[in-house]
């Protein structure tokens, strides 16, 4: 009885999973008209050791993927346009799309760049059954972009990205209760969202390759591999998700750090300190970018012996100010006695995070906020690397490989 | 040293100096209070070493001399003394062996104390050249002003309010940053002199709890390269002031407003109270301020979003002809500028929602600059 009311709750929901078609590349072709019809190719340039980001269709008859490294993707397809990316440029796009979302709900849950997930379920009878509002949205994303974009229709999340990934590109797809028991059994298991490359391989250990075989399987023998997450993944099998409904309001993070794992151990305060200012700023202009402001710092701090300390302190208002907080931070460091320890790891957190709804101050703290508000502008067009403190110089980009930290 | 005093007149001060003292610190005799026997009176000193306070009280001298006793304990043991009359003498024959005898009645008491020499005299409280500050005038502008100073250390200048004294009357500054606060009061009878030192609000306040007690109409003040004294009738309080330049407040102040909104202060006060209710977090308060339509006059809208707690929301109606305009608040520094106009009617003057609010009271018609509150918003997230 209960999975019957369950089961009828869900039914009642009309979720749509918008996925923008190769985006990235997609948007290029949109506003450079001689790139339409040829393969493009959006990532670094083939020399270095990038990645391909986005590949547009035409690339990807080639065999181009996304996350391929340029170099591979240039012997696959030697004739492709290859791009820089302008993130700047698709964010844009991303945000007057977003918008478009909102005039059909208010309940819109933006999962990346490129895709979101749409709570139609109360929209019948303003905007008609839901393949209506899907057909409309593509219509008005082609009128207004020039971009095409693939739909998925179903009772929840899962079945709606089912839905719109076999339907893509520029279709329009919906998988019912009635696929469940159907079109979804023919599919990999690898195809549902949640089963990722290691759930894969261990349930082609137990011998299960599609979601006919999961659906089927005894929850016993899937309880041996996978203990309590035995249950969630059998019901992902049915396109029922235990994951939550489309959330329109990201919830607050609970906190937001940066840290970095030195290349050789240091006990220099110099180092320490202009390394701080780094991680601080970068934190900071992560926390910026969504648009939060931190109350508490705290510093994290390892030494050689991999003993490993915290220091807290919190502010007098929450901020999204470099300054202050690297202020504390620096505080925090300067009290830590290393006693000519050596440091492997130095870490700094922000908590206690709130909307960004700071509180400006009358003097230095406001010129901060200006300054503070350019450099973000700047990384978000050149990338992070572009602009940096010059605290934070003494530590050059050798010191610190980037590929250690951990974001 | 041996003495005899009255022991309500001893409890009665003696209260007064136990919150001068420190007992956080490292120096322990700072927890002790230093009692000078001399010429027919009792002094009576405490410090925290920023701020001093002396007292006097009228005592019978058998034997003149100085010792440190512990504040609390002294203060208990006095306060608890069966007759009126009490008995102070410190161990004859070895002065520096520190214990103290205190009898009142039949009950006797020895108490280990400290030698007057490690007690640290950081002021002289000479009161000599002092200006006279009218008392009700001083503790009024200060009223208006103190809560706007920080109580954080890390910026020690803004723990500090700027005091300005001079022939047609008395200024004080105070600002924490986030909001500033001036109070221009004239004096009929000021003193012949200017002065203008930075004094710590900590002092300031507890000279206005100690003065608003005493029958004097004026205050004693002494204002010197490092120190202030206040004289208060028997008590006199010092402090040392803070170095530094104090924020150029003129400068702070825009030169003009694109905005000037008439509030009725008690209306606006509880408006600002209710909806700040669920202004908790520091999540700010909003106000939105929306031109009349056809079917309604102009409006403020008073909202306050808590994250995972709830919201609130009250319209009031006002006079603005301006755009639709939203700027938010931290609703406790609106609450101290309300509060501190004493007219019936404020004017809240506005920029954008990222430049500086001004609350003055409304005399004659026209925003008053006697007393002028500057708080800065908080950027709303959109």
């Amino acid at each position: 009885m209960a999975l019957e009311c369950e089961r009828m709750f869900v039914s009642a929901q009309s979720i749509l999973h918008v996925d923008m078609d190769a985006f990235f590349a997609s948007v290029e072709q949109a506003r450079r008209p001689e790139l339409r019809g040829r393969p493009v190719i959006v990532g670094g340039p083939p020399g270095t050791r990038s990645v391909v980001a986005t590949a547009s269709y035409e690339a990807r008859a080639f065999g181009v993927r996304t996350a391929m490294p340029t170099a591979r993707a240039q012997q696959l397809c030697p004739q492709a346009v290859f791009l820089r990316g302008d993130l700047a440029a698709y964010a844009a796009v991303h945000e007057r799309l977003v918008g478009l979302f909102r005039l059909f709900t208010d309940r819109v849950q933006v999962v990346s760049i490129d895709e979101a997930y749409l709570d139609v379920s109360g929209c019948r009878r303003l905007f008609g059954p839901p393949r209506a509002i899907a057909c409309r949205i593509q219509e008005l994303v082609y009128d207004r972009e020039g971009i095409t974009c693939s739909v998925g229709i179903g009772s929840g999340k899962l079945l709606a990205r089912l839905a719109s990934e076999l339907a893509r590109p520029a279709g329009l797809g919906e998988l019912t209760d009635a696929d469940v028991c159907g079109r979804l059994r023919e599919l990999p298991v690898r195809d549902l969202l949640g089963v990722g490359a290691v759930t894969e391989a261990r349930l082609a250990a137990l011998g299960i390759t599609t979601v006919a075989l999961l659906q089927d399987a005894a929850l016993p023998l899937l309880s041996a591999a996978f203990g309590s997450g035995a249950y969630a993944l059998k019901q992902l099998a049915f396109g029922r998700s235990l994951a939550s409904p489309v959330r329109s309001r990201r919830r607050l993070p609970k906190s937001l750090g940066k840290e970095v794992t030195f290349d050789e151990d240091t006990a220099d305060g110099d180092r320490l300190r202009a390394t701080l200012l780094r991680l601080v700023d970068h934190a900071m202009t992560r926390l910026r970018a969504k648009g939060l402001a931190a109350r508490t710092v705290t510093l994290k701090l390892r030494y050689s012996t991999f003993h490993t300390i915290t220091r807290r302190t919190t502010l007098p208002h929450a901020t999204g100010a470099t300054q202050p907080v690297y202020g504390a931070a620096v505080g925090l460091l300067d009290h830590v006695a290393l006693d000519g320890r050596l440091v492997r790891l130095l870490g700094v957190s922000l908590g206690d995070l709130h909307a960004r709804s700071f509180q400006l101050t009358l003097d230095d703290v406001w010129k901060e906020t200006s300054l503070d508000e350019a450099v973000d502008r700047i990384r978000a067009r050149y990338g992070t690397a572009s602009i940096g403190r010059a605290g934070a110089a003494l530590v050059s980009s050798a010191l610190l490989p980037a590929r250690r930290e951990a974001g | 040293m041996k003495f005899t005093c009255d022991r309500e007149a001893l409890v009665d001060k003696l209260l007064v100096l136990s919150r001068g003292v420190s007992t956080r610190g490292t120096l322990p005799v700072l927890s002790g209070i230093l009692l000078q026997a001399r010429d027919g009176r009792l002094e009576m000193c405490s410090t925290d070493l920023e701020l001093s306070m002396k007292a006097v009280v009228p005592a019978e001298i058998e034997r003149p001399g100085d010792v440190v006793v512990p504040a609390r304990l002294f203060s208990d043991i006095v306060r608890n003394l069966p007759v009126a009359g009490v008995t102070v003498e410190l161990g004859q024959g070895d002065e520096a062996s520190g214990s103290v005898v205190v009898t009142g009645g039949s009950a006797r008491f020895e108490l280990n104390a400290w030698t007057a020499t490690d007690f640290p005299q950081t002021s002289s409280f000479d009161l000599t050249g002092s200006i006279a500050v009218s008392r009700v005038p001083f503790l009024a502008t200060l009223a208006k002003v103190a809560r706007a100073a920080s109580r954080d250390d890390n910026r020690p200048i803004l723990t500090g309010v700027l005091v300005s004294v001079e022939p047609t009357g008395l200024r004080m500054v105070a600002t924490d940053s986030y909001r500033l606060a001036v109070k221009q009061t004239t004096l009929s009878d000021g003193p012949q002199a200017e002065v203008e030192a930075i004094v710590p609000v900590k002092a300031l306040n507890e000279v206005a709890r100690l003065a608003s007690g005493i029958e004097s109409e004026s205050i004693a003040v002494v204002i010197s390269e490092n120190q202030a004294v206040f004289g208060l009738g028997d008590l006199v309080i010092a402090t040392r002031l803070i170095d530094g330049q104090f924020p150029n407040y003129r400068q702070l102040l825009p030169e003009s407003f694109e905005h000037v909104v008439e509030l009725d202060r008690e209306m606006f006060l509880a408006v600002v109270r209710r909806v700040g209710l669920l202004a908790q977090k520091n999540a700010p308060l909003r106000l939105r301020f929306v031109p009349p339509t056809e079917d309604q006059p102009a409006q403020l809208v008073v909202r306050a979003i808590t994250q995972d707690i709830g919201q609130a929301r009250e319209t009031l109606d006002i006079e603005y002809s301006g755009e639709e305009l939203e700027i938010g608040f931290n609703h406790l520094y609106l609450v101290d500028g309300i509060e501190s106009v004493d007219e019936e009617k404020l004017a809240l003057q506005l920029i954008t929602p990222l430049r500086p609010g001004l609350i003055s009271g409304i005399r004659d018609g026209d925003p008053g600059t006697d007393f002028l509150y500057l708080i800065m918003p908080i950027r709303l997230s959109g």
